[in-house]
């Protein structure tokens, strides 16, 4: 079995999931490409959209979900956190 | 109260000084980029390590500019090609100001080193490192002529199995930058042993000092491909 995904790998997942699609995913989609109950998923978004890394929007009848500039810079910082502490064993 | 101190020749003193202060640079450089990290982090995932890593490294910055701080008058009152071992006594207020600067020299740089050795070994238990840290302390406010060397052994020991832990780190990862971090904790390892035998072969303090260098250009070294593949592996 699979170690525990931690809160900032699952930050980590679903704005991967986002920027992969082009930038732009269905809510839907997003639950299972980054492997998330519909209560989690509307959590992180919460959270997510706060701290203005997403934004949501609303296309025929469809729930969209969108990856910000702040969002990308996150992800890059996010990169450079786990390297920095992959290469000093912290 | 007398204490004993190893001082360096006038001569070599503006080298000296060269060393510590870029030494202090490349920690200071890393240990902000850790706190950066941590901020970042911190609302997210708890991330005590990065916080840590930012503080040892501020300890040992600082201490090397307390160490250039307190030897200058020393080093300066010497001639200049000759290297001391002398017994300060401890009377009047300069030497107590001397003293003070010695002591907190010490203990921030065995406070850094200690941190790190706390984070390497982070999963032994809490009383294998307070003996750790006990024998630290004890060797730290040793201060007397020839007990100074345990200083520097101490030190030299504790580096030596954070180096072989990231080593350890290093054949489970693969990662090249944990191989240039244990080569540079192996190198400043070696330093220690250098300024340790100077006692007796005085001219292996300035090997010691190049040694010690030539770890933290490594460590600044890893860090600068730490940036880079960091950039890297986002663009992928």
């Amino acid at each position: 079995m699979g170690k525990k995904r931690t809160k900032l790998d699952i930050i980590q997942d679903i704005l991967l999931t986002i920027r992969s699609k082009g930038g732009r995913i269905k809510q839907t989609h997003l639950m299972y490409k980054a492997n998330l109950s519909h209560t989690q998923m509307k959590g992180y978004l919460a959270e997510l959209g706060r701290k203005a890394l997403l934004k949501e929007s609303q296309r025929e009848h469809n729930t969209f979900v969108s990856i910000t500039e702040e969002g990308l810079r996150f992800l890059e910082e996010s990169r450079k956190i786990a390297e920095f502490e992959e290469a000093y064993g912290l | 109260m007398k204490i004993g101190v190893f001082c360096s020749p006038r001569s070599f003193f503006a080298g000296d000084v060269l060393i510590d202060i870029l030494s202090a640079i490349i920690v200071f450089i890393i240990a902000i980029y850790a706190f950066r990290l941590y901020k970042c982090k911190k609302p997210y995932q708890h991330c005590k390590t990065l916080a840590m890593f930012g503080t040892a490294l501020i300890a040992l910055g600082s201490s090397f500019v307390i160490r250039i701080i307190t030897y200058y008058n020393l080093v300066m009152s010497g001639n200049g090609s000759a290297y001391r071992h002398m017994l300060i006594s401890i009377s009047d207020l300069e030497s107590i100001l001397f003293l003070c600067g010695f002591i907190s020299y010490r203990l921030l740089t065995v406070t850094g080193f200690f941190i790190i050795y706390c984070i390497a070994f982070r999963k032994d238990s809490w009383l294998s490192k307070s003996l750790v840290f006990l024998l630290l302390f004890a060797n730290t406010v040793m201060l007397k002529y020839y007990v100074s060397q345990t200083f520097y052994l101490t030190n030299m020991l504790l580096l030596a199995v954070i180096s072989l832990k990231y080593r350890e780190q290093f054949l489970v990862s693969k990662n090249k930058n944990t191989r240039l971090v244990a080569i540079s904790f192996m190198l400043l390892s070696a330093s220690y042993f250098f300024i340790m035998i100077s006692e007796w072969y005085t001219h292996t303090y300035i090997l010691s000092r190049i040694i010690w260098l030539g770890s933290f250009i490594l460590l600044l070294w890893s860090f600068i491909k730490v940036l880079k593949h960091g950039k890297k592996t986002d663009k992928t």
